[in-house]
């Protein structure tokens, strides 16, 4: 019975998104703004009942309603709420069931921000996106049910993953990176529809903006909490490894940011339409191809589900949204003229220019450096692989190259210069890069990768700072107002928008820094204590005191109690733990981290034995890490800011009248 | 005493002993310590203390050390890290063997250490693991064949970006009647942020045509 | 049309999907071992009881079976009995058992329980896993007597698996 309520629910949405894509490609196609309307209810129907369907499965699996067997697969009576609540995307089919319903809350808010200025490309957008609602309902409804009916219900389920209940990370990464991940979907209809109607009105670019700006902002904070959550919860003590999957995160994030940097030049210069839509289709691409990743089971990945039906059936998906892109850009893109040119020489244009070019070397890059080994084995019958040197070798220069224009471009004018102007411009930051510089150097950093970062990044630092004040201490000039006075007009006013890019770059030079130190400066060190010995590393001394059992429903845990103690302060005692899972038959260590501003203590248990009562103890010192945690936050602000102030900013003045039409007759 | 004077004085005892170690062969190993003729204990010294059976194994797949032996336990630490972060840990998923905590990985560690600490070089040391595991060990795919590729495909895209960039960002300007109507207003680049909605908010097509009309009226400023 | 772009589009976007498209289906956990048709590697094993260890090199001559093994794998110990079975049954056939990622003491017990046709070694230090190239276990290497491995069975062996296969070893 409650299994097949779950069922009529996913249906209904189901049917609700086939209608209303048929509606809205008719309306389109046919010009009816009757079908119109119809498509835009049918988008809410379609959003209602999938929203219905999740919240279905999220009471079945607080009541540990065994009888739907999504329940049974990953449903525990001996679980805490919060783990229930999270179960929900924990495993394969639950995970496509969120999918939809957060494809569900973005296409009823995306419908409902579509006015009629957007002539034409209204229904085709909402057709684009119920298509792809009806294909992901489809999944639901078929290969990936998770409403199915038990005929044996039974007493208790095996609970899920063990590695996914130990942070509370879990509760929050999928979300986020849902969020990013589904959220192409919107940009990606718009993109589309600019390209059926043959028109990017300033309309419907600002819109492409702003519904870009919301799963980017998701996005940025997802890929690195996924860093975090590795770094938490595996016990290696890095946050990146270059696993498909973390990839497969990264790479609709580099387009996207692609996609929101060259759709700044075609508002500015009506110029790149073609390319900046592109950037949004490859964004929404590569999400589809993420989750095949993912989910096909072909890539080694700590990640993976296991492989299923449904791999086949995404590429599929992935095929014919590629060739419906493909062909439309194709046949299309040529009437996305531009109005204007861009500036040449050295000047700011050219910066985005150097940028898009890098961004999409770097997913190039990454692409092929993780699909690689798919091809050799394809070819030459052998596996191999490539791992994180390859790809650190290939991204630091990458990397540093965006850092690089990331300084010089908000320092280059707009309009084209004199060298002299271009002198007083660019060479006043090489100061404060020379002074970072020298810090890292005295610090006794040496690597030359992560000296050459700091300096870029320093010189990129200056411009940020400078550029995001302009505007306040040129009014503190012109009308002598106070410094809040005249920095509020930015945060309250239409500046907002400007300072928010400063604010989204800031947070960028300080992950560079964060990244360039704590991947070249950390050091570790393996002991095996006993219990009451101690050891040192560092400014630190550490005591194995005891170890600690702790008995939980789902979990038995051996913890080490390490007392600490840096220089001569008595600190916090950390925990490191080995868990012993009542559904696995290895252990699964968890890390104790002391994060500091400065530096993290981290410690990782190798091993526990109650008998010697010995600790195997991996010991690390990684410095910087949390700024990367906090680099991460300022971005998320950048992004978040920006989109509330193109929401602020954007309603049309006045509804446009089909001009095009007019000036054909 | 100079090294050609040693040779010559000692070559029958030291072609006795060749001979005799390349007949033995891995029979050798296998047992005892070779029966040595006493004299040539009494001239060359004893052999070298018995080494560990990996020895045996390794020496058939490596052959000598190439590389220097380590001056002290912090060198073979430093090395034997550096190479472990180039082998795959093959019962995890992805991660290095210096990396993961697993049970393997920590005695793949062991054995880096040890070859490192003998004096292997660090191919020598991918090479001994490759004999076991197979290409897929090595994290850094070796540049042979068509791996050439994972290098090569970057670079032309480096290197036809960049081309791309200059050739658009150094085209001559065309005559620009009136720079258009896109953004007359914002190539000054004091761009203290607000950006002015182009007024009226112009579509593109009619974008066009007011800018034909101002060519052909010869109003374009 | 704009023909550059739908030939960028198509060069960029088929290759990749038709190589997904082929990869459907791949085990990425499935590795073939590199050892088929190399010679054995030739290590030491310590034996479980007392000292001495065998080199496996001296075992040249005779078809040679190496199983690796753990008291915590539960399809090693069901491969247990057709393992001691086939070792009575063929005494031409030298077979050792190895014990991987487990302790002494535990493989002695199991072996002092559930008795044995033939010796198990100790690997400790994993330097006899490492040189075969062990995943996990079970794993059973077969080698001929000229010393080259010709397979490596990946998973619990019964009797049928287990007579094809000393059949080609004897080769």
């Amino acid at each position: 019975m409650s299994a097949s309520i779950g069922r009529s629910l996913v249906l209904l949405s189901l049917l609700f998104a086939s209608a209303g894509a048929v509606a809205a490609f008719a309306a389109f196609l046919k010009k009816r703004a009757d079908l119109t309307t119809l498509a835009i209810r049918a988008a809410y129907g379609f959003a209602g009942f999938m929203i219905l369907a999740n919240l279905w499965m999220v009471q079945a699996l607080l009541r540990n309603d065994f009888s739907i067997s999504y329940v049974a697969q990953v449903g525990s009576i001996d679980l805490p709420v919060w783990v229930k609540v999270v179960s929900l995307w924990s495993s394969l089919e639950g995970s496509i069931l969120f999918w939809g319903g957060v494809l569900a809350l973005y296409v009823a808010v995306a419908t409902r921000s579509l006015t009629e200025a957007h002539g034409w490309a209204r229904p085709a957008a909402i057709g684009v996106w119920l298509a792809c609602a009806t294909f992901f309902g489809f999944l639901i409804a078929g290969p990936a049910q998770p409403f199915g009916t038990m005929v044996d219900v039974p007493a208790d389920g095996p609970g899920p993953n063990p590695l996914l209940q130990n942070h509370l990370l879990m509760a929050i990464h999928p979300p986020f990176l849902y969020g990013g991940y589904v959220g192409m979907t919107i940009p990606f209809g718009l993109a589309l529809a600019a390209l059926m109607t043959g028109r990017l009105s300033p309309t419907l670019l600002g819109t492409i903006r702003t519904s870009l700006l919301a799963p980017w902002s998701f996005l940025t904070a997802a890929v690195v909490l996924g860093g975090w959550w590795a770094y938490e919860v595996l016990g290696w003590g890095g946050y990146w490894a270059w696993d498909p999957v973390e990839n497969a995160s990264l790479l609709p994030w580099l387009t996207a940011t692609a996609a929101l940097h060259s759709a700044i030049l075609t508002e500015r210069r009506g110029v790149l339409k073609g390319w900046t839509m592109s950037m949004v289709i490859a964004s929404f691409l590569l999400t589809i191809l993420g989750t095949f990743m993912t989910r096909s089971g072909i890539f080694n990945s700590v990640h993976s589900f296991t492989q299923s039906a449904i791999g086949p059936t995404i590429l599929v998906f992935l095929g014919f949204a590629t060739l419906a892109s493909v062909l439309l850009l194709g046949f299309r893109v040529d009437l996305l003229q531009p109005d204007g040119e861009l500036e040449r020489g050295a000047s700011r244009d050219t910066a985005f220019l150097a940028q898009n070019m890098l961004f999409v070397l770097f997913t190039f890059t990454v692409l092929i450096g993780t699909v690689f080994p798919l091809i050799v084995e394809a070819t030459r019958n052998v596996q191999m692989s490539v791992g994180r040197p390859y790809f650190d070798r290939m991204t630091v220069p990458i990397g540093a190259l965006l850092l690089f224009v990331m300084g010089v471009g908000p320092a280059l004018p707009w309009g084209a210069s004199t060298s002299a102007e271009l002198k007083r411009r660019l060479l006043p930051p090489l100061g404060l890069a020379s002074g970072f510089l020298v810090l890292a150097l005295g610090v006794g950093i040496r690597s030359p990768w992560t000296l050459i970062t700091l300096f870029l990044a320093g010189y990129a630092a200056h411009v940020t700072l400078f550029e995001a004040f302009r505007p306040a201490r040129t009014r503190l000039k012109i009308r002598n107002d106070g410094f809040v006075k005249a920095f509020s007009q930015d945060l309250f006013g239409p500046g907002l928008r400007r300072l928010s890019a400063y604010v989204a770059h800031a947070g960028a030079v300080t992950a560079f820094i964060a990244i360039a130190v704590s991947s070249t400066g950390s050091k570790s060190v393996e002991r095996t204590l006993a219990e009451g010995e101690t050891m040192t590393f560092g400014r630190y001394t550490l005591t194995l005191e005891g170890i600690e059992n702790l008995e939980e429903p789902h979990r038995t845990s051996l913890i080490a109690r390490i007392g600490v103690k840096k220089g001569d302060t008595v600190l916090e005692p950390l925990r490191p733990m080995m868990n012993q899972y009542r559904s696995q038959r290895e252990s699964i260590g968890t890390p104790a981290v002391r994060t500091g501003l400065i530096e993290d203590l981290y410690l990782s248990t190798m091993n526990i034995d109650t008998n010697s009562r010995t600790v195997g103890l991996l010991v690390m010192i990684n410095p910087l890490v949390s700024w990367l945690w906090i680099a991460t936050v300022i971005m998320t602000a950048g992004g978040l800011l920006a989109l509330f102030s193109s929401k602020r900013a954007g309603r049309v003045v006045e509804p446009a009248r089909d001009l095009q039409a007019e000036v054909a007759r | 005493m100079k090294p050609e004077v040693c040779l010559t004085r000692f070559r029958s005892p030291l072609i006795a002993l060749v001979a005799l170690s390349a007949m033995a062969g891995p029979g050798v190993l296998a047992q005892e310590k070779p029966r040595l003729d006493p004299e040539v204990i009494a001239i060359l010294g004893e052999p070298d203390p018995p080494q560990n059976a990996l020895d045996a194994d390794v020496i058939a797949v490596l052959g000598r050390p190439e590389g220097t032996v380590p001056s002290d336990e912090n060198g073979v630490n430093l090395r034997a890290t550096a190479i472990g972060s180039k082998l795959r840990c093959p019962v995890c998923q992805g991660v290095a063997i210096s990396d993961s905590p697993a049970g393997m990985a920590v005695k793949m560690r062991g054995q880096v250490r040890d070859l490192v600490a003998q004096g292997y070089s660090e191919e020598q040391v991918m090479l001994y693991f490759e004999r076991s595991y197979g290409e897929f060990v090595r994290l850094e795919p070796p540049m042979r064949g068509l791996n050439v590729m994972l290098w090569l495909l970057p670079l032309a895209a480096l290197a036809g970006g960049a081309f791309l960039v200059l050739k658009k960002s150094r085209e001559p300007l065309k005559a620009r009647p009136g720079s258009g109507t896109a953004a007359t207003a914002h190539d000054d680049d004091d761009d203290d942020g607000i950006v002015v909605p182009k007024a009226p908010e112009l579509d593109t097509a009619l974008a066009r045509y007011l800018e034909r009309v101002r060519r052909d009226s010869g109003t374009s400023t | 049309m704009n023909k550059g772009v739908l030939g960028v589009g198509v060069v960029v976007t088929a290759p990749l999907l038709a190589l997904l498209l082929l990869n459907i289906g791949r085990n990425p956990s499935a590795i073939a071992s590199p050892l088929i048709d190399k010679p054995a590697p030739n290590v030491r094993l310590k034996n479980l009881e007392g000292g001495g260890s065998l080199q496996v090199s001296s075992l040249r001559g005779k078809p040679v079976v190496v199983n690796f093994w753990a008291t915590w794998c539960i399809p090693c110990i069901q491969e247990h009995a057709a393992l001691t079975q086939a070792a009575r049954a063929n005494p031409d056939v030298a077979f050792l058992g190895v014990v991987y990622e487990d302790s002494t003491e535990n493989a002695r017990g199991f072996l002092a329980q559930r008795g044995s046709a033939y010796n198990s070694y100790a690997d400790d230090e994993g330097k006899a896993a490492i040189a075969f190239g062990v995943y996990g276990v079970p794993e059973t290497f077969f080698i001929n007597r000229g010393g080259t491995i010709i397979e490596k069975y990946v998973g619990p062996l019964d009797d049928d698996l287990l007579r094809e296969r000393l059949a080609a070893v004897r080769k």
